[in-house]
């Protein structure tokens, strides 16, 4: 089940997929231009946010590409890498684990590239999948030449192998993405014509782009030569077979990959087709080296000897160790956003990293506030008073993309519909006066609007709000963060003006897990949740923001949001090809304000030594991408 | 120096009751007769830090309450158009991340501050004197049980109360003075059973149980009033420690919801803006909670020169 998410810089993080990219012939483009002295990217990516900082030009590298070297970067505060197998349980479903994970073993399919949404098929094991069949039966061919370390080919018996440890690890109960329902559920079988193709029959007919991009990104080839055996000294076999030989093998790869211990001396970890594998590893710091792949057969082989990853405690200890020279790739505190000039006179190189995420407050329709959340004008008066465009400019320092819907105003991505690309309810005081008018409110005592046409026609109240009622709504939000506290309590006074009464609930994050949700149970004392950063991500395992996991029918993450609208449009994106399908469920859920849209917060503040080119663009899906990167002199 | 008047029984510590003492005679002259309060006052006027800190306490409670009469601003609504200002003439100290004015913002976030350390100092020394003087008067098994529930007590850290307490219900000001009156009794109880185990062995003491006085009569005319300064001091610094926890759990983001505030979340706030220069919301704040911390204990030490014999003049 995808899970709720937290911004990058708290200690909880939810699900924040992304993928080893590695773009090969990017890489080249971006070496031969820095040659002649630049390496700045101008494609996709954060370029052409309105409010996105120097995004458009990028960053300038001077100097000449250098073979060789090892580069560092540090990830988010309380982040760490420590899952090794890339079958994660829900306690490791994290982006910067599969980020990891995906430079050593190449998905299928991988998500995202320097800037781009989607799948780039170019650095990807899989060509381009094959519907067939009124889109019931999908065929895909590998790509020739990949090979593990062992020298041994890549082939389907990699991809069976692989089907058969998610089915294990499903029935399990430790695959983080499985959903009910999806996959390997919507498949009827697969078989293996030959070593460079197979095939899957589907129970019934997919959307082509949805399949591909929610389903098929799943998948990720792994070593069966190598992997297939029950104990570390027992023989390679084609024990994963049968069902329980399946859990046999599941179970030993799983307890090797909690084995932190072993991570950099287990035999396992070695044999990997990606361009990256695992040189040393420290179980109490998290530090993690990585060298490069010297029997890499893919596209993109790395520039770099290899690179580290540092874990910090602090924002205080990671930007000391970035001074200090220790980290080449870090990041500047949003807090401290007003030092990005004084450290690029110091000669870093300062960029905003915009992400393909959202962020959506959720609405508590099956709390005590559900009759008045459940009002669909009362809920377009509450996105009338967010000032998105100010949040952004006064709080978060340019340092945000506007979020209009599922996915968020991502300048140059196709996977936006074009009805999320302006605000459907723009910052409008008078607006939401007008709507709650309209409706049956008027000012009551202590400036707080009360019902005063009680009933269900469209100039009433609504279902279930009775004469008198106050309209007051409890608003829970994570505390922490100044710049979030801050576009609370504007919008709390923008509320105010109209006659709408937000009480504010400040809780930390790690509370706000345990309470917000569907209600029951829990405390069912909020109407709104606010959490702070980003709702929802997307990428390795959910490319299409088509709305179904975060909005569908019993969902969690959207506080029990039910429309029957809303279900059969998502229902469409899995069964259309065409995408406006994805586009319709977008908008309508836009239009429905299933959940408050808030403006989305930047990935972070990219602080990158001079020396270190080919990291931008950045990618949308938060993942690194070491393999495009090199260092100049 | 010596004493005429009625023979009474002489008590250790602090004079019962504001009635007029025996008129003192120093080198054979007649004093003027002196009050109890008079007496008290000539003693803690004596303790110039004392002093100061009486004068800083009341300049904090006037800035508090009556400032914001004087200095009108609104501490309700934002206004981020004039986020993170420097200090200007418009706004004397600047203002916060939401645009509010950083000196209004000080005023009313000293009322809660202050509420919060005066109340949990009076409840939790009210409770925490009565408990550990049942407690330590009793003795036994009495004793026993009432002691090792203040230990399980104690293990138990306060913030665990708050964040425990904010998850469930609405935290507000009379609540959080009653959370942190919990955890704080706890510390006075124990001193004071310990000092009543001392003085229920005294001489006047088994003297006026063996003239027939009932358990409730000793503690509320020999005990207690025995114990006042010892409870004094104590209570000075469970207000000074009140305010330093109450800033703590603001500084979690766990005190009272917004438009709300007090000094401790104003520092929270102002850290996290540190190195962006706004020192106007960092600083004043600091200063203030380390000014009302230092003023509360001098002052104790002051009541406690007056609750100190040794240290009166007669």
């Amino acid at each position: 089940m995808l899970s709720r998410t937290s911004r990058g810089h708290s200690a909880l993080r939810g699900w924040r997929r992304a993928v080893s990219g590695f773009v090969g012939c990017c890489a080249v483009a971006v070496v031969i231009s820095a040659c002649g002295g630049s390496s700045g990217g101008s494609s996709g990516g954060t370029s052409n946010s309105p409010t996105a900082h120097s995004a458009s030009s990028g960053p300038v590298i001077k100097g000449t590409p250098v073979k060789g070297g090892v580069a560092s970067y540090a990830l988010p505060i309380g982040d760490d890498f420590s899952w090794m197998l890339p079958l994660e349980n829900q306690a490791n479903y994290e982006d910067y684990e599969s980020n990891v994970e995906s430079g050593m073993w190449r998905p299928l399919y991988v998500a995202g590239g320097a800037g781009t949404t989607g799948i780039n098929y170019p650095i990807s094991i899989g060509q381009k999948p094959v519907f067939s069949h009124g889109n019931t039966v999908v065929t895909v061919t590998l790509n020739k030449g990949w090979k593990w370390s062992d020298g041994k080919p890549v082939t389907s018996a990699d991809v069976r192998f692989f089907f058969e440890l998610e089915a294990a690890a499903v029935k399990a109960g430790k695959y983080a993405p499985y959903v009910a329902g999806e996959m390997p559920d919507d498949i009827a079988s697969v078989s293996y014509p030959n070593a460079q193709q197979f095939v899957v029959h589907l129970k019934r007919a997919y959307s082509p782009a949805w399949f591909t991009g929610n389903q098929l990104t799943w998948i990720y080839p792994l070593p069966q030569q190598a992997w297939d055996k029950t104990c570390a000294t027992c023989k390679v076999g084609d024990n994963a077979a049968t069902p329980s030989g399946a859990r046999s093998v599941f179970d030993f790869l799983y307890k090797s990959s909690q084995s932190l211990a072993t991570y950099a001396t287990n035999g396992l970890w070695k044999v990997v087709d990606g361009p990256w594998v695992i040189k040393s590893y420290d179980p109490t710091t998290y530090h993690t080296v990585l060298a490069a792949n010297s029997h890499y057969t893919g596209p993109g082989k790395p520039h770099l000897a290899g690179y580290q990853i540092y874990s910090f405690s602090s924002d205080t200890a990671e930007l000391d160790a970035l001074r200090s020279g220790v980290v080449d790739f870090g990041y500047l505190p949003f807090s401290d956003a007003s030092q990005a000039s004084q450290f690029r006179s110091q000669g870093y190189n300062v960029e905003p990293w915009t992400y393909f995420y959202n962020e959506a407050v959720e609405f508590g329709y099956t709390g005590p506030w559900k009759a008045l959340v459940g009002q669909l004008y009362i809920r377009q008066a509450l996105q009338h008073l967010v000032n998105q465009q100010l949040y952004i400019q006064r709080t978060l320092h340019g340092y945000g993309i506007p979020d209009y819907g599922v996915a968020p105003d991502y300048q140059g991505s196709n996977l936006v519909a074009p009805a999320l690309r302006s605000n459907p309810y723009p910052y409008s005081v008078s607006a939401a006066k007008q709507l709650l008018t309209a409706h049956g409110w008027a000012k009551g005592s202590g400036g707080v609007d009360h019902c005063v046409r009680p009933g269900t026609a469209a100039n009433e109240c609504g279902a279930g709000i009775p004469k008198g009622q106050p309209l007051s709504i409890s608003l829970m939000y994570s505390t922490g963060s100044p710049s979030f506290q801050a576009q609370i309590e504007a919008f709390q006074t923008s509320a105010a003006q109209v006659g709408f009464s937000l009480p504010l609930d400040p809780q930390t994050q790690n509370t706000m897990y345990s309470i917000a949700g569907v209600c029951p149970p829990g405390p069912c004392k909020w109407g709104i949740a606010a959490y702070n950063g980003f709702l929802w991500d997307f990428g390795q395992y959910q490319i299409l923001p088509g709305g179904g996991n975060q909005f569908g029918k019993g969902n969690y993450w959207a506080g029990g949001y039910n429309s029957p609208t809303a279900d059969a449009l998502i229902a469409a994106v899995h069964d259309s090809s065409s995408s406006k399908a994805l586009y319709a469920a977008e908008t309508y859920l836009s239009k429905d304000v299933a959940s408050l849209f808030w403006p989305l917060p930047d990935n972070e503040i990219v602080l990158a030594k001079k020396n270190l080119a080919g990291w931008y663009p950045l990618n949308p899906y938060a993942n690194y991408q070491v393999s495009r990167w090199y260092m100049v002199k | 120096m010596t004493t005429q008047g009625s023979p009474q029984m002489p008590t250790q510590g602090t004079p019962q009751a504001p009635t007029q003492l025996p008129t003192v005679v120093a080198d054979s002259e007649v004093a003027t007769p002196t009050s109890v309060w008079r007496l008290a006052m000539i003693t803690f006027t004596e303790n110039r830090l004392a002093l100061i800190g009486l004068i800083v306490l009341v300049l904090l409670i006037l800035f508090s309450f009556v400032g914001p009469l004087v200095y009108h601003t609104n501490q309700v609504a934002t206004n981020l158009i004039n986020e993170n200002l420097p200090p200007s003439g418009s706004h004397l100290l600047g203002t916060t991340p939401e645009g509010r004015d950083e000196l209004g913002r000080l005023m009313i976030g000293g009322r809660s501050t202050i509420e919060v350390g005066l109340g949990v100092g009076l409840l939790a020394t009210t409770f925490g004197l009565v408990y550990g003087a049942i407690a330590g008067f009793a003795g036994g098994i009495v004793d026993v049980v009432m002691m090792r529930f203040v230990d399980a007590l104690l293990s138990i850290p306060y913030l665990f109360f708050v964040v425990l307490l904010a998850a469930i219900v609405q935290v507000n000001l009379l609540m959080l003075i009653l959370v942190l009156s919990m955890v704080s009794w706890l510390s006075t109880a124990r001193l004071v059973r310990g000092e009543t185990l001392s003085l229920r062995t005294r001489d006047f003491v088994v003297a006026s149980q063996g003239f027939g006085a009932r358990a409730r009569q000793v503690i509320a005319r020999h005990i207690t009033p025995n114990l006042l300064g010892v409870v004094v001091v104590n209570g000075t610094l469970k207000v000074a420690d009140a305010i330093l926890a109450f800033a703590s759990v603001a500084y979690l983001g766990l005190g009272p919801a917004p438009p709300a505030t007090n000094w401790g979340e104003l520092i929270s706030t102002g850290i996290n803006n540190l190195f962006d220069g706004y020192w106007w919301q960092l600083w004043p704040a600091g200063v203030l909670i380390v000014a009302i911390v230092l003023a509360v204990n001098v002052i104790g030490d002051g009541l406690s020169d007056v609750v100190e014999v040794r240290l009166q003049k007669r």
